[in-house]
C-alpha cells in the first residue's frame, strides 16, 4: 500500500472502512457492520465484509483474536495503523485540493 | 410443529448451503464466524447475492494461491453422487478458473466414473456404455450390496399379513421408511441434520 487507496476493486472501500472501524477498538464482524453503518451511513453486506477482511488479514493489517461465542473479534495490527495513516494522509491531500479549487472557482 | 421453527431450520439450511459455495480451506478458517454473522442479518436477496459473489471471489483467490489439488477418494458417497455430475463438482470444488493440470486429452476419457481415478491409477478399468468403473469401486459395490441384503418383508408369503392391517397403516409409512434409510446411509451432510431436526420437532409436538 503506497499511500493510495487499496487496489482491491469493490473491496477497497470496505477495507478502508474496516480499518477506520477497528481503529476505535477490536470488533467482530457484526459489530463492524453496525459501527460502519453508524459512522459512514453505509451497510456492508456479509460477503463484501469478509472479502475485505480476508485480504486485510492475509496482508497482516488486521489480527484475529480468540473466538468468543462463535464470533471472532479482529484488531488493528501495527502494519494496519501505518496503512490507515497513509490512506488518510492521501485523502487529506485530495480533500485539500478539492476545497482549494472550489474556493478559487467561487472567487473568480 | 410451529411454523417459526420450520422457518428457522430452513433458514439455517439455506445459510449452510451458501457456505458450501466457499472453498474448503476458507470454510475451515472462517466458516463458524461467517455463519454466526450471516444468521444475525436478514437474509434478503441482495444479501444472498453478495454472499454468492463473495464465494466466487474466494474461489478466484484460492485458485491463484493454492497449488495442490485434492485427490479424489473412492468412497460410498462418491458412488451415491452418481457418475455424470462428478466431474463438474470436482471442477467447482477446485475453482473454475484453475487450469486442468492432470486431465488432458484422451487421459480424461479413461477415468473411473465413480471415484475419478485415471486408468493408470487403478489395476483394472472396466468400460461400459459411456461410463467406466475401476476394480476398487466394483469391490466396494460388492461390499455395499452384501451389507444391504436384509430379509425383506416382501419375501413373506402372499397373504401373510391381513389386508385390513395394511390399510390401517398411515399413508406416510413408505415415505418415512425411505427417509430413515437415507438418513442411515449418508449421515454427514447438513441436509440430513436439517431433516433430523424437523423429524425431532414433529415427534416432540405430536406427543
Amino acid at each position: 500500500v503506497d499511500g493510495a487507496l487499496f487496489d482491491w476493486g469493490r473491496f477497497s472501500e470496505a477495507a478502508f472502512l474496516i480499518l477506520v472501524s477497528l481503529a476505535g477498538g477490536a470488533k467482530h464482524g457484526y459489530a463492524m457492520m453496525e459501527d460502519i453503518a453508524a459512522f459512514a451511513d453505509m451497510r456492508l453486506r456479509s460477503g463484501t465484509l469478509y472479502g475485505a477482511l480476508t485480504r486485510l488479514e492475509e496482508r497482516g493489517l488486521v489480527e484475529p483474536l480468540p473466538t468468543a461465542d462463535r464470533r471472532r473479534p479482529y484488531r488493528l495490527a501495527a502494519a494496519g495503523v501505518v496503512a490507515l495513516q497513509a490512506q488518510l494522509s492521501s485523502l487529506d491531500v485530495r480533500v485539500a485540493i478539492g476545497r482549494q479549487r472550489l474556493a478559487a472557482d467561487q472567487a473568480s | 410443529m410451529s411454523p417459526t421453527s420450520l422457518r428457522g431450520a430452513l433458514r439455517l439450511f439455506a445459510i449452510r448451503t451458501l457456505l458450501r459455495l466457499y472453498p474448503r480451506a476458507w470454510r475451515r478458517r472462517y466458516g463458524v464466524e461467517f455463519v454466526a454473522l450471516v444468521t444475525q442479518r436478514p437474509l434478503s436477496p441482495l444479501e444472498v447475492a453478495d454472499v454468492v459473489r463473495g464465494a466466487v471471489d474466494a474461489r478466484r483467490v484460492a485458485s491463484r494461491t493454492m497449488t495442490s489439488r485434492r485427490v479424489p477418494v473412492c468412497s460410498a458417497s462418491s458412488i451415491a453422487n452418481s457418475a455424470a455430475p462428478t466431474a463438474v463438482l470436482e471442477r467447482w470444488r477446485n475453482g473454475w478458473t484453475g487450469r486442468r493440470r492432470d486431465m488432458t486429452g484422451k487421459q480424461q476419457r479413461f477415468r473411473c466414473s465413480f471415484c475419478g481415478k485415471r486408468r493408470d491409477q487403478v489395476r483394472r478399468l472396466i468400460a461400459g456404455p459411456g461410463v467406466y468403473i475401476c476394480d476398487e469401486c466394483v469391490a466396494l459395490c460388492n461390499r455395499v450390496i452384501a451389507d444391504g441384503e436384509h430379509p425383506h418383508s416382501c419375501q413373506q408369503p402372499e397373504g401373510a399379513r391381513p389386508a385390513v392391517q395394511r390399510q390401517a397403516a398411515p399413508w406416510w409409512q413408505g415415505w418415512q421408511h425411505l427417509v430413515r434409510r437415507w438418513l442411515e446411509t449418508r449421515r454427514t451432510g447438513h441436509l440430513q441434520m436439517t431433516v433430523r431436526q424437523l423429524i425431532a420437532g414433529a415427534a416432540s409436538s405430536s406427543t
